[in-house]
């Protein structure tokens, strides 16, 4: 079965990216795909390269980029959302005149659209969000 | 082939972004030619408050894009006629959405038709 996942917190505030994350690796490891987690309104902090989170807590941000690594997920932050917040991809960066990047490289910047899609070619669309 | 979805808005306006940020998701996926509808309940229906001046918050009054929806290919509206008693509002205070034929847009019905209809899609997102 086809999985399109959407995250609406961002990391540790709330436990929504914990749970998508543990419910995305028990999607591929059971056979199935997620082929796609979109990330909307805090969710898109979910993003950020610069989380230094204490050793002894999980990293959030680094799970979701192993987890891409290892089964080649499409991750997209929302543009006009990780815009607000900033969370800025080096292009968006530079478009709008700031020094740093902080989008880590394995999450594109995406409309919307590009959730829509996943749910459009997806059997079940599942959001994890407050 | 296209899905029904709803976008669900169960906040009220301006004390967190959802509101505004659903609208957003919404219009975006308004380009899809997907079946959309839009519902309103709980403390949602305060988004579709009549005369908002969110300009002394220093925020923008998006509720008046509500008017529009019906350029966007959005022509129903439903809201929970239990959340606008509850909150001691009644159907005068909400802003009217009509469709380009005139007709409204907003059908206000009882919570277990809102069950019924939120059983008919195949997604719903909540904000």
């Amino acid at each position: 079965m086809k999985f399109n996942i959407l995250i609406n917190e961002g990391p540790y505030t709330h436990q929504a990216s914990d749970t998508a994350f543990q419910f995305a690796s028990a999607v591929f490891e059971s056979g199935h795909e997620v082929v796609r987690v979109f990330f909307y309104h805090d969710g898109v902090h979910n993003a950020t390269r610069l989380g230094a989170p204490p050793v002894d807590d999980r990293n959030v941000i680094a799970r979701w980029v192993k987890l891409a690594e290892d089964y080649n997920i499409d991750m997209a932050v929302c543009v006009a959302a990780s815009l607000r917040r900033g969370v800025l991809s080096d292009e968006s960066a530079s478009q709008s005149g700031r020094a740093i990047a902080n989008l880590d490289q394995h999450f594109k910047v995406a409309g919307f659209g590009h959730f829509i899609e996943g749910a459009i070619i997806a059997d079940r669309t599942v959001v994890f969000g407050d | 082939m296209s899905k029904r979805m709803m976008f669900v808005n169960r906040r009220a306006p301006y004390g967190t972004v959802y509101g505004l940020e659903a609208l957003d998701a919404l219009l975006a996926a308004s380009a899809f030619d997907q079946q959309l509808c839009v519902a309103f309940l709980d403390d949602g229906v305060y988004q579709l408050l009549r005369n908002q001046n969110p300009a002394v918050l220093d925020m923008k009054d998006y509720s008046r894009t509500f008017a529009a929806l019906d350029d966007f290919g959005v022509d129903k509206v439903y809201v929970e006629r239990e959340s606008i008693l509850q909150r001691g509002l009644c159907d005068a205070d909400l802003i009217e959405i009509r469709r380009e034929n005139g007709s409204d847009a907003v059908s206000i019905m009882a919570s277990e038709d809102m069950s019924r209809l939120m059983e008919s899609q195949d997604i719903i997102l909540q904000f």
